[in-house]
């Protein structure tokens, strides 16, 4: 092998090795919303399914069993907003409607946005629950 | 163009090594570096066994005794850190760079000048690491896994100098990697084929692809470490819709990849020095590329196995538990083909051969126990303890640490032209090997019987297998400070050593004279047959 080929056969090597380090560094971000992907396939994380129409005529609610449903609300730590469920638990009957207001209150007198984010226990469940509506304010 | 090469070499006869403290600093000779980065890692693992022996004088009777718990969190922790980042992946480097170029009959490193770069921000790397233990809220104290929230909202303020120490960590290690790759590909004498090429090569070959493609990750995660501290991001956490578990299969994704960069350069290492002191070829070498790269492949897919208590379905479970038991699979071919290599062959014992079978016995062991935690039902039970801590300190101590040991022995004739004592490389071995197994194998016993691990105190009835374990950690560590004595006094003492210095090395490296050139081969060597290893 002469002098040039080796060198140009090196940068070339370079050049292929430097790809596949930007690529990793693009896959490691990438694992963000795959993991994402991946626990709303799989209802981990308490992630409900994708977006879903609710009717009321068609659905028979199963009269002769009575579900539980808590609804508990957290905000970030040094998040001065105050949040909270308007019944903290209600009782349903599967398939059957029912209405549960959520409340937030800005405590501050400055203008200022947040994000709220549902989330289902245990991860079993997530599969007879659905979010008919955004989860937003 | 016989004659520009020609001229060449009698450029850099004339010229040599510089004189003084340029020399280092501004070196690019693939043998200068290989040393700066041996006596880097070896300056990093006293620093590290410092740390493991403040934790061992503390566990050595329940109760608090020297430190407060706080503290020994940072021992722990940066024990962990520097141990793996510090002391054995430079030292595989700093061989990689002293070996490659000559077992490839190379004249130097293809990238000279990014070699010298590559070594020289790891001081600072670990430089800016250690100071954080010096400064107000400590150091690091979330684990040498530092799972976040841990490592995010509960760390201690320096946690950004260890976020900028691990970036400039990856940053050396991918260099040297790239470096390698390029050297191993484009550098071979003619006539050296992919399937001649020494075991040390190839599996530094494969390793330094693990690391190009593993340490982007790594750095991955803690730059969203570094936005989820400073930037308002919420990568892993939940109030914002991250999820730290996700930190944690970002981690392993690395991480487990992570721990065969630490074993596979021993594999190779291993397989130069048993076929040399059993004066035999080394068997199935063709086997032997190929479960390298199976163990490397398998790498990639085995990671939740490091998480079965985080909760996940149950198949997922169940392809983590059988994927990481495939894996003893070629780890199984490799210890087989280092025994059936030395069935029948005329074995002497001299130290790097005694370091190269205890490799075998005590990484086996090391295996073995792996192979018990990979059961996720009764991981359930070992998880997190001390257990664990005997697992992987029996392949990293006995299994990557001997075997950089044994390979310093047995080149060290090349490097320095000077023989080491036998007598006290002997003594030096027996020391660390009493020593290693009081240490370690009484954590199995703790572990089994519910001992966490990283924690400063513990139950009473643990106290036996503890104070066993603090005692061996002491003749383990004295004895690695009388491995520096040993060192020391063949540099100035050793007898002078001849160019094969032992009787059955093979390999062009040892067709050089010791000490070896500066300039390794200047003219391309002809590979005979009886050079090759397989």
């Amino acid at each position: 092998m002469t002098e040039q080929s080796q060198q140009a056969g090196i940068k070339k090597t370079v050049r292929k090795t430097s790809l596949i380090v930007l690529g990793m560094c693009g896959f490691a971000f990438a694992l963000v919303p795959l993991y994402d992907l991946f626990c709303e396939v799989t209802g981990l994380n308490g992630k409900t399914g994708g977006p879903y129409v609710f009717d009321e005529a068609s659905t028979e609610p199963d009269r002769s069993r009575l579900v539980k449903v808590n609804f508990l609300t957290n905000t970030n730590e040094g998040m001065p907003w105050k949040f909270w469920s308007g019944k903290g638990a209600v009782r349903v009957h599967p398939g059957e409607a029912k209405t549960v207001s959520f409340f937030v209150k800005n405590t501050t007198n400055k203008t200022m946005v947040a994000q709220a984010i549902p989330s289902l226990v245990p991860f079993s469940a997530t599969d007879f629950f659905h979010k008919t509506e955004c989860f937003c304010f | 163009m016989s004659e520009v090469i020609h001229a060449d070499h009698h450029d850099d006869h004339a010229h040599g090594p510089e004189k003084g403290l340029k020399r280092w600093l501004f070196t690019t000779n693939h043998k200068d570096i290989g040393t700066l980065y041996l006596w880097f890692s070896f300056a990093m693992f006293l620093v590290g066994g410092v740390l493991a022996l403040v934790i061992r004088a503390e566990l050595f009777q329940p109760g608090l005794q020297f430190v407060q718990p706080e503290f020994f969190n940072q021992m722990t922790t940066n024990h962990g850190l520097i141990m793996v980042f510090g002391a054995i992946m430079p030292a595989f480097v700093g061989l990689a760079n002293w070996l490659i170029p000559m077992q490839v009959g190379a004249p130097d490193m293809a990238l000279p000048r990014m070699n010298n770069l590559s070594f020289w921000i790891l001081p600072f790397a670990f430089g800016m690491m250690i100071s954080t233990l010096f400064m107000e809220g400590g150091g690091p104290n979330f684990g040498w896994t530092f799972y976040a929230p841990l490592s995010t909202t509960y760390a201690p303020p320096s946690v950004t100098y260890f976020i900028f120490a691990v970036h400039l960590m990856g940053a050396s290690s991918i260099m040297g990697s790239i470096n390698i790759i390029a050297t191993i590909l484009n550098m071979r004498a003619p006539g050296m084929t992919l399937m001649k090429m020494p075991m040390f090569v190839w599996t530094w070959l494969i390793t330094a692809y693990l690391l190009i493609a593993v340490m982007p990750v790594l750095a991955g995660a803690v730059t969203m470490m570094l936005f989820d501290i400073h930037f308002g991001t919420s990568f892993f956490n939940a109030a914002g819709g991250g999820d730290p578990v996700m930190f944690q299969h970002i981690f392993w994704f690395f991480g487990h990849p992570e721990v065969y960069i630490m074993i596979l350069p021993a594999f190779g290492i291993v397989s130069h020095i048993i076929p040399a002191f059993a004066r035999k070829r080394l068997f199935g070498y063709t086997s032997m590329v190929y479960a390298v790269a199976s163990i490397a492949f398998l790498s990639f897919i085995v990671w939740a196995h490091h998480m079965f208590t985080v909760g996940m379905p149950l198949a997922g479970q169940l392809f983590f538990m059988y994927s990481t038991m495939l894996i003893a699979v070629p780890t199984g071919v490799k210890v087989f083909n280092w025994i059936s290599t030395m069935w029948r062959g005329s074995m002497t014992f001299e130290t790097p051969m005694l370091f190269a079978i205890a490799f075998v016995v005590l990484f086996t062991m090391g295996g073995f126990s792996g192979l018990m935690l990979a059961i996720t039902p009764v991981d359930y039970q070992y998880h997190d303890t001390y257990f664990v801590v005997a697992h992987f300190h029996y392949v990293l101590v006995p299994g990557a640490l001997f075997s950089i040991i044994a390979a310093v022995y047995f080149w060290f004739p090349k490097w320095t032209g000077k023989m080491y004592d036998e007598t006290l490389g002997k003594i030096h071995f027996w020391l660390s090997f009493v020593g290693v197994n009081v240490t370690f194998f009484p954590q199995h016993f703790s572990g089994l019987a519910g001992m966490p691990r990283r924690i400063p105190d513990y139950p009473l009835q643990f106290a036996d297998f503890n104070m066993i374990s603090s005692v061996g950690a002491f003749i383990f560590g004295l004895s690695q400070v009388f491995f520096l004595y040993v060192i020391i006094k063949s540099l100035r003492s050793g007898a002078p050593a001849t160019g094969r210095s032992w009787e059955g090395a093979k390999g062009l490296e040892w067709t050089l004279p010791s000490p070896a050139p500066y300039h390794s081969f200047t003219q391309p060597p002809v590979v005979k047959d009886e050079e090759v290893l397989g």
